[in-house]
């Protein structure tokens, strides 16, 4: 089995671990867990730091009732104290079609280093780190763990993995929901190509559970602004379907309706605080690192 | 028109022109496979933008096509033929060109003549004849002479004709030309033709019919292509051309619009050292008319020119005219009722613009106004002669003369056979004024002159009641006889100054009322003084017989006309050359002997041309102004028509390429 440092993964190159282990990442990244740990959570919870008082709810844990208050103003008042946790990380990978997409590297490529990077300082940091690639459903699943040869299988199925079939994003999160039985962050990688509503509608569950949501959104610069290539037979690499056009014609309008999908995903998870993120495969993901690395608490 | 391919061996190029539909169908079949991540976008815009590119793309397919149909076709080099075309290049032909060099082609149609416009195209027909072609000019005009005696080979020679043509300001002369023409083709091997190039001038043509020429082709080609607006001085009308020294005499010219619009022109009237001008307000395609008064202080023949101001067709704006201005009028008096005559005679000499001169029996009288004191029919023929030249007739008929004879000098037949015959009136019977608005009574208006129905007559010349003519009765006796009646230009004496009461002779309104009679006969029609002379015709005039051929001559600016005896011996002598419009002065010694006018013919002021594609049928082809003979022999071709046709396909086609690329979603 390949170690990494001492091993070159495909995804996790050994100059690649040297530079992201300067990264304070794990630190400053919000985490979420059942477990404590070097983290501060900002869930309440059953630590020796006080937070604040909170007026007595019905169906409160009656042990968490300061009686001291309650004897000297005869209210009930519960202790809330800062959770220490460790961090549960999900990374969401898109297997599908349209992510083989773009030279050097392709979208899938791209948004493998940066899942094989994330996971690494992740575990790195002691933390815990869970993987899921899919296309129309789910390919593959790593539950939650955070030891090395975790990371060798994630790093291995990266290797393994290969895009394929149609996405469907919505759907793969109201499938794996169940999965993610502790809180946690929510990485997606994808190129978002699906209906953004349905998408925001299959998170809002996350969301309610209390989950971090990263969007990174995957793009190939060429996808983006069309290459005037005259007259070409597109070749949906999802779909297999194919559309006679002349690029000239379409150049402009294809530009702004992908600036309007782009600007209707940013809007749909601001209005969620939900970080969306372009993530263009002519960039180091590493910017990607920094972005996460510097995102406010 | 049928349809033929110059070069039909290259016909399987006709095949390119599915190129296009090729091109396009590959091109479509074939694209480059881009493989990309998702069509979504791209399937809605293109689903979005297919209701306008599709029709665009096929639009540019068509017009693709087109441009290369016309391409090809330029290649293939398709002609219009007529469906019976004239002899073509190879063929022997017999050409004649009719060239109407009358007066209405000396109009200005742009920057050139009608005539030279023609003289131009008869050049390119001439030019396109072959070695072996016979051809030649006949020049249409009043008298149609061809350029050579019989049909010639030398082009050239033709050429130089047609370089040095002029236009005569002359009528056209249609069924001579033709006979002309025919005559040059009777007998000739080879096609026949007779090319017309004229203005085809509506007023000439309407009336003239196209002669049947067998085996001759008629090609008429058409030297104007539009109206041109027009306004012409058609006529002057003189109260009379025999005037007086001191007389007012009106001068009428009639001016005609050939035009649409209506127009004020002005009429000049120049008359030694007087100028006169009037207005004259013209509706459209109509005429009007301005008088001039004029006097002449002396006597003598007065050359007059009147001119219109000046407009596109200056040749008619001119016309001249000649008065003659006499210090006096001559009367002749003969006959055999010697009283009626003597009366006659002291009236007329107490008024001193009247000269009684004498009358030599049998000789056609050499007096403006003949008086026959009771005429029994001698000599009718000279009386005749008389009349027809101008002169007047007062004739008091003797007593058993048929009233058909005097009316036969009036040139009318009479309704019976009526005789004059001489009857005593019952007691006395008096005349009244039949037509008391006659130019005879107008000096009796306002009283002063007394009253010329005066008197009171016993006797008179009977006639069948019914049997004169109703009209031309000056006096009546009381029970409708004419006593004075005007018949043209006879006048009818019926009063007997012996049986008058009281005598009429010596009343004071006889004398007026017998010159005013006088003066009235002189008012007729008759020619004009020196001869009005048709243009392209040569003028002649009559010189005493002693008169030596060198004492003749003509001037008119700018010099002199040879001139010459009419024949040995003869009193007439004529300019050798026809002449054209223009004030001809006759000198004799060197002093003035008189002027001859030569006219531009009314008609050709009319430029209205004749609906040339109506003159078509199977022997006859019509070719219009931009038309060219050579594409009845060869064939109109097409390919400039099929070049301008791809050029335009191809700026359709650039242009909707543009668009589509400039409005490209």
């Amino acid at each position: 089995m390949k170690t990494p440092g001492t091993t070159a993964f495909k995804f996790l190159k050994p100059e690649d671990m040297r530079r992201a282990a300067s990264y304070e990442f794990a630190p400053k990244a919000l985490v979420e867990g059942y477990f404590s740990g070097r983290h501060r959570s900002n869930d309440r919870g059953a630590s020796t730091e006080f937070r604040d008082y909170r007026q007595y709810a019905a169906g409160d844990d009656p042990r968490r009732v300061d009686w001291r208050v309650f004897a000297r103003s005869d209210r009930l008042y519960l202790r809330n104290f800062h959770q220490e946790t460790s961090m549960n990380c999900y990374v969401l990978l898109d297997s599908s079609g349209s992510m083989g997409f773009g030279e050097n590297p392709s979208k899938f490529d791209y948004a493998s280093f940066f899942a094989a990077a994330l996971c690494y300082l992740v575990i790195r940091g002691k933390d815990r780190v869970s993987l899921c690639t899919f296309d129309e459903g789910v390919r593959f699943f790593a539950p939650l763990g955070s030891t090395s040869g975790h990371l060798h299988r994630i790093l291995h199925e990266l290797e393994d993995n290969r895009p394929g079939k149609p996405t469907s994003l919505s759907a793969t999160l109201k499938k794996i929901f169940p999965l993610f039985r502790q809180r946690g962050s929510l990485v997606i990688l994808s190129d978002f190509l699906d209906d953004p509503g349905a998408i925001f509608e299959a998170l809002a569950t996350y969301l309610h559970r209390g989950f971090r949501i990263y969007l990174f959104h995957i793009a190939a610069p060429e996808e983006l602004e069309l290459q005037d290539r005259g007259l070409v037979s597109f070749l949906d690499l999802e779909t297999r379907r194919r559309v006679v056009t002349h690029t000239r014609d379409l150049k402009r309008s294809y530009g702004e309706a992908m600036q309007a999908h782009f600007r209707n995903l940013r809007t749909l998870a601001r209005q969620r605080q939900i970080h969306h993120q372009l993530a263009r495969t002519d960039t180091h993901y590493f910017q990607l690192l920094d972005v996460l690395a510097n995102r406010p608490r | 028109m049928n349809l033929t391919l110059a070069n039909p061996s290259l016909l399987p190029l006709a095949a390119l022109v599915t190129v296009p539909v090729l091109i396009h169908l590959f091109a479509r079949a074939r694209p480059r496979s881009v493989p990309f991540s998702s069509i979504r976008f791209i399937e809605s815009i293109v689903r979005k933008t297919a209701r306008i590119r599709q029709p665009r793309s096929w639009l540019i397919l068509l017009l693709r096509t087109l441009l290369f149909a016309g391409l090809i076709g330029i290649f293939l080099k398709p002609l219009l033929l007529a469906p019976n075309p004239l002899a073509g290049e190879g063929e022997r032909k017999n050409v004649i060109l009719l060239i109407d060099a009358s007066a209405s082609m000396s109009a200005v149609e742009g920057s050139r003549t009608r005539f030279a416009a023609a003289c131009a195209r008869a050049s390119e027909i001439v030019a396109g004849l072959g070695s072996g072609d016979l051809a030649n000019i006949v020049w249409v005009r009043g008298g149609s002479v061809p350029e050579f005696p019989n049909l010639a080979v030398n082009k050239s020679a033709l050429q130089q004709a047609l370089q040095s043509a002029r236009v005569s300001l002359e009528t056209a002369d249609l069924p001579g030309a033709f006979s002309r023409a025919e005559a040059l083709l009777r007998g000739t091997r080879g096609a026949r033709e007779i090319h017309v190039l004229s203005d085809f001038q509506a007023a000439n043509w309407k009336g003239f019919s196209l002669p049947d020429l067998p085996g001759t082709r008629l090609v008429l080609i058409a030297a104007g292509s539009r109206e041109v607006a027009n306004q012409a001085l058609i006529e002057i009308l003189p109260s009379s051309h025999k005037v007086l020294v001191g007389e007012d005499v009106e001068l009428t010219a009639r001016v005609a619009n050939y035009s649409s619009q209506p127009v004020l022109r002005r009429v000049f009237l120049r008359a030694g050292e007087m100028t006169q001008s009037r207005d004259v307000r013209l509706p459209p395609w109509n005429e009007g008319s301005v008088t001039f008064a004029c006097r002449f202080a002396k006597p003598g023949e007065q050359a007059m020119e009147f001119t219109l101001d000046e407009d596109d067709f200056p040749s008619d704006n001119t016309r001249r005219l000649v008065l003659d201005v006499r210090p006096h009028l001559s009367v002749g008096i003969a006959g055999t009722d010697q009283e009626t005559a003597r009366r006659w005679a002291r009236a007329l000499e107490s008024v001193d613009w009247i000269l009684v001169t004498p009358v030599e029996p049998g000789e056609p009288p050499d007096t403006d106004v003949l008086m026959l004191a009771g005429w029994d029919g001698a000599n009718r023929k000279a009386l005749q002669t008389f009349l027809a030249e101008g002169g007047s007739v007062i004739c008091a008929p003797a007593a058993g003369l048929p009233l058909g004879d005097v009316l036969a000098l009036a040139g009318r037949e009479a309704a019976g056979d009526a005789v004059f015959r001489t009857s005593s009136l019952q007691g006395t019977m008096g005349l009244r004024v039949a037509n008391p608005g006659h130019p005879v009574f107008a000096l009796f208006g306002g009283g002063d002159a007394g009253n010329p129905a005066g008197g009171k007559f016993s006797e008179r010349l009977e006639l069948s009641p019914g049997s004169w003519p109703d009209e031309g009765t000056l006096l009546a006796y009381q029970d409708g006889v004419p006593a004075v009646a005007e018949w043209g230009r006879v006048i009818l004496w019926n009063v007997s100054l012996e049986k008058s009461e009281p005598r009429w002779a010596e009343r004071a309104e006889f004398v007026p009322f017998l010159a005013e009679l006088v003066l009235s006969g002189r008012r007729g029609p008759s020619a004009m003084a020196g001869g009005d002379f048709p243009s392209g015709s040569k003028i002649s005039r009559d010189f005493p017989g002693d008169t030596l051929d060198e004492e003749v001559a003509i001037t008119s600016p700018p010099g002199e006309i040879a001139v010459g005896r009419a024949g040995a011996g003869s009193p007439v002598f004529r300019s050798k050359s026809p002449l054209g419009p223009g004030l001809y002065e006759w000198l004799v010694h060197g002093s003035s002997a008189g002027y001859s006018t030569v006219n531009f013919p009314a008609a050709e002021s009319d430029l209205r041309a004749q609906d040339l594609p109506a003159m078509a049928g199977p022997e006859v082809m019509t070719l219009a102004a931009n038309e060219s003979v050579s594409s009845l022999r060869k064939g109109i071709p097409l390919w400039p028509w099929l070049l301008g046709f791809a050029c335009l396909c191809l700026l359709a086609e650039s242009l909707v390429v543009w668009k589509a690329r400039s409005a490209a979603p």
